[in-house]
């Protein structure tokens, strides 16, 4: 397991996108599949996602209903909407070019 | 989209719903998280502690995820509005300080901009008003002169850079309905030129106007006034016939609302008639419209396109040129002038420029007092803000944004000004009603109305927004201030300095400014004592004032006319308690006046040297009953009446002039023109006061009413009962001779004259007036003053009483600083306020030059109210516990 490291200011918003974009979820299922995903790396409060989530909701990227669970309980579950998909389309090229160009600086010598 | 919308609009309407909703998910989260670590073979309570731990904060979370609408503000905007109403309760002496001193700021400013803006600013309900100016003759001591028709249509021919010029004169006329025996009213019209409308560009109401060819059409307009007192606002009276002196008018329009003629301070008219049917409206106006020495008219031109003033200037110069050269008897030295008529104006007053400039200087005066009221209220603010430090750091620490406390205070400041709105109401009726109080009852309606209307109430919200802005922002900022407790530091360091040295002096300047206003109101009502007991030239007790204009009323002709003064005059002379009694044009001082040009029979003809003299028409005994001595030669008699001779009676300024050396018994004497009527100087009267009070000694001159018949008059009775019971008998007397004769007026003497005591009554009562407000604002100057100290020092207080300072020491610590600071003002504006007289040397009648009694008065009542606000707000540091604010810093 590595070390813990702080999300990045609006990534959170990335992860979110991405992790819906597999499919509808509630709050605490996005939070456990990003873990899960990313292997435990960001260090982040499951807390700080929920004003990321209605963000996204204002928006009109991702959509919610309340439902119910498997077991019956009372959930609100999220769901990627068709702008939501276009958004996190180019969030995610965004994000490589980024990603891409902080590397290349870094590799430099 | 839709469902988007619907979400927001929910979040909106049910917030409450909406936190329930937010926070059941967190938790239903952090049961989740727990469940699943209980699934990984964690025990149960440390499975739940975890999860907590993992989530993290859930107020904070839900904090954040319901400011991540946008329209959150609105409800946040709610909340703070609850909260700065809760806040505002529980600080009540900050609160009733600071409303105090909005109310007044702003009361004045409303206040001043009605009064002033009827007056000075708002212009004519016409097209283009800007392009309006009146015209006026002058020749020698005369000036304000009107013209005559005929004078009217040369300079009409020949004033190129008019595209029109109109005439109007105006009058009394009595009005009936179309039904044999109905009472005539007395009622305020305006004849005019055909072309009044069209040129003004005036929009009829209801129906049309008089325009081209309709000279001597029998119709009138109706103002929106008499449409709506008479006829209910009746869309049907059009066509209606109505009886103006007896005679048939057709009702063909209504005048808009706004439009009530263009002069000032004159009377509304009620009716506006074409000047060609004035055979059958005005009394004796037999060839108005042929005489050149008719001079009545008004005239009013409208300026061609992108001509301006100082071009129709030279215009009218050279009319008058032409004038002079054509009439040289009458018109000699003639000079005429163009001022702008974009208001109402009443040059006789001041002219429209000045008033104008007056308006401005009231107003800027009007808006530094709410700037001084800002001033203070930001010191209170401060001072507030100061102690609710503790306040602040902890929403700080709780996760507010420093945005959020931002508006959270300017929304304080908001709620203030508006409270300060809502309380400057009844102080700005107030002061409205006070206003109206002052304006004598009139005989007519009068034009000046200072009332509220849509304008002032966008003026008043923009003065509370801007109000709000100015004592909020400086304070919001400070306290939301990026490191809130080191800007404190700060504060109390370098830049407090300096804002304390400001917020001193402002309360110096308040306090002099305050105490020179309370000694200008001390003067005031001194000069109002001593103006209600100065010696005018008669006395002013024990008289009644009966006016009548008989030949208003269709029936009455010359010759009725004069049979009913004299039997009205014998049944007032029998009525019990009546020492004497005469008629005459006008009474002094009733705001009335007449002037004529007076020539020495075979002297200069001059026309720039002739004096100018007030003349009345006045019936054998008139004098005598006014109470002004004769003191050389005698008084009319009914012999004079038929004698060959005109005669007339001069004052002692008129004959000084004329003769300075020798009796002006005997002499004769031309009026207005060295070329007019001839009469004998068969008296001298002492000099009295005639149309202002106080003013210089007036050349003044009496004719004969029986040789120069008139129906408007007034008879003075003179009695040594009560005046109230003498007011019944003549009114019954008037009954007794013809109950269908209207009375235009019948009131004491004191009452007839009210018209010239309002200017020292205004005088006296604004004056108070503004030294209540600048009493009250200094005096929120001065707690905000304190109050500020008290907040900055506080620290020092607590270390003081923790060592065992006693209540006066810290007392004067806190408050003697501020009392210095304002009796050092009050006594410099008092040193100030003994040069007052001199200012107002017009206003102020038989005060001295430096009155101790008002002076006295004036600084001692500032000073005992000072020292009571100054400790009221002292007293917050005494009851400071020095325990808890030492912990807090």
């Amino acid at each position: 397991m590595a070390e813990p490291i702080e999300v990045l200011q609006g990534t959170l918003d990335l992860l979110i996108l991405k992790t819906l974009a597999l499919g509808p979820l509630h709050g605490w299922g996005i939070s456990k599949r990003v873990r899960q995903m990313s292997n435990d790396v960001f260090q982040v409060h499951q807390g700080s996602m929920y004003p990321a989530l209605y963000r996204l909701e204002d928006k009109g990227w991702i959509d919610s209903e309340w439902g119910e669970s498997a077991d019956g309980r009372r959930t609100k579950v999220y769901s990627l909407t068709a702008s939501g998909r276009k958004a996190f389309a180019a969030e995610r090229a965004n994000w490589r070019t980024f990603a891409a160009t902080v590397e290349l600086v870094l590799a430099a010598d | 989209m839709l469902s988007r919308i619907l979400k927001r609009l929910r979040k909106l309407v049910a917030p409450r719903r909406v936190a329930r909703e937010i926070e059941d998910e967190m938790r239903l989260h952090i049961q989740m998280e727990a469940e699943d670590l209980v699934a990984q073979g964690v025990a149960p309570d440390e499975a739940q502690r975890r999860a907590k731990m993992a989530f993290g904060g859930v107020d904070r979370y839900t904090e954040e995820a319901r400011d991540a609408w946008p329209l959150r503000f609105a409800q946040r905007l709610g909340a703070d509005l609850r909260f700065a109403v809760r806040s505002l309760m529980h600080a009540p002496s900050f609160t009733i300080a600071a409303v105090m001193a909005l109310a007044i700021g702003m009361g004045a400013n409303a206040t001043i901009f009605s009064a002033i803006d009827s007056v000075a600013f708002r212009p004519l309900a016409v097209r283009d008003p800007d392009q309006l100016v009146a015209l006026y003759g002058s020749q020698g001591e005369a000036n304000l002169l009107v013209f005559s028709y005929p004078s009217y249509k040369d300079i009409e021919r020949g004033a190129t850079a008019f595209s029109g010029l109109v005439a109007f004169t105006d009058g009394p006329v009595g009005v009936s309905a179309d039904i044999a025996g109905d009472r005539p009213v007395a009622m305020w019209a305006y004849h005019t030129s055909e072309n009044y409308f069209s040129m003004l560009g005036v929009e009829p109401a209801l129906g049309k106007f008089f325009g081209a060819g309709d000279l001597y059409a029998p119709v009138v307009v109706l103002s929106d006034a008499l449409w709506n007192s008479r006829f209910g606002r009746d869309r049907s009276v059009i066509g209606r016939t109505l009886r103006i002196n007896g005679n048939p008018f057709t009702i063909i329009g209504v005048a808009p609302a706004q439009f009530t003629g263009t002069r000032l301070f004159t009377y509304d008219p009620a009716l506006w008639i074409p000047v060609g049917m004035h055979a059958q409206t005005i009394p004796s106006s037999a060839g108005m419209l042929e005489q050149r020495a008719a001079t009545r008219f008004h005239l009013i031109g409208r300026l061609r396109d992108g001509v301006g003033i100082a071009r129709a200037q030279a215009s009218v110069d050279g009319q008058a040129q032409k004038l002079a050269a054509a009439f040289p008897d009458q018109y000699r030295e003639l000079r005429i002038s163009a001022m702008s008529n974009r208001t109402p104006i009443n040059p006789w007053l001041a002219p429209p420029e000045r008033i104008n400039l007056i308006g401005k200087i009231s107003l800027a005066g009007s808006l530094l007092v709410l700037l001084i009221a800002c001033a203070n209220v930001s010191s209170l603010l401060v001072a507030r803000t100061t102690t609710r430090r503790q306040e602040m750091a902890v929403r700080l620490s709780l996760g507010a944004s420093r945005g959020r406390l931002l508006q959270q205070m300017l929304t304080e400041s908001f709620v203030l000004a508006a409270l300060g709105a809502l309380a400057a109401f009844p102080v700005h009726l107030l002061a409205l009603s006070g206003m109206r109080a002052l304006s004598p009852e009139l005989e007519y309606a009068s034009t000046w109305r200072p009332t509220a209307e849509p304008r002032l109430l966008m003026f008043g919200v923009l003065l509370t927004c801007g109000a709000a802005l100015l004592f909020g922002l400086g304070p919001a900022l400070q306290a939301a201030g990026r490191s809130f407790v080191s800007g404190l530091r700060e504060a109390g360091g370098r830049t407090a300095a300096v804002w304390t040295r400001f917020r001193e002096a402002l309360v110096v300047g308040q306090a002099m400014v305050s105490v020179l206003v309370l000694v200008t109101a001390g003067l005031f009502a001194r000069s109002l004592q001593h103006a209600r007991t100065m010696d005018v030239g008669f006395p002013l007790d024990g008289a009644v004032a009966l006016a009548m204009h008989p030949e208003l009323t269709p029936s009455y002709d010359a010759a009725r006319t004069r049979d009913f003064y004299r039997t009205l005059n014998e049944r007032i002379a029998a009525l019990p308690g009546v020492t004497s009694s005469a008629r005459a044009g006008v009474i002094p001082l009733d705001g009335t006046t007449w002037a004529r040009r007076v020539y020495i029979d075979g002297g200069s003809t001059d026309v720039r040297t002739a004096p100018v003299a007030d003349l009345n028409i006045i019936a054998p005994g008139f004098l005598a009953t006014l109470g002004t001595p004769i003191v050389e030669g005698r008084e009319f008699i009914e012999a004079d009446t038929a004698a060959a001779n005109e005669v007339v009676i001069v004052n002692e300024t008129l004959a000084r002039r004329l003769w300075p050396d020798q009796s002006a018994i005997g002499k004769i004497v031309r009026v207005e023109s060295p070329t007019g009527r001839k009469a004998e100087i068969i008296g001298v009267a002492r000099n009295a006061t005639y149309r202002t009070l106080g003013e210089r000694p007036r050349s003044a001159m009496w004719m004969s009413l029986d040789r120069n018949p008139r129906s408007r008059t007034t008879t003075l009775v003179r009695t040594n009962g009560s005046e109230a019971g003498l007011i019944a008998a003549i009114g019954g007397a008037v009954r007794a001779i013809d109950p269908a004769l209207p009375v235009v007026g019948l009131r004491t003497l004191r009452q007839h004259l009210a018209v010239s005591y309002v200017s020292v009554e205004t005088g006296a009562v604004g004056a108070a007036g503004f030294g209540v407000l600048a009493l009250l604002l200094a005096a929120s100057g001065v707690f905000g003053l304190t109050a500020y100290t008290v907040s900055q020092r506080r620290r020092e207080i607590g270390i003081r009483v923790a060592l065992g300072a006693r209540r006066a020491s810290v007392m004067k610590l806190v408050a003697g600083r501020a009392l210095i600071l304002t009796l050092s003002g009050a006594l410099s504006g008092a040193l100030i306020a003994s040069f007052v007289p001199m200012g107002f040397d017009a206003m102020l009648f038989g005060v001295a030059q430096f009155d101790i009694t008002a002076l006295t008065a004036g600084t001692a009542l500032f000073g005992v109210i000072g020292v009571i606000a100054a400790l009221v707000a002292a007293r917050r540091a005494v009851r400071l516990d020095p325990a808890h604010v030492l912990r807090l810093d």
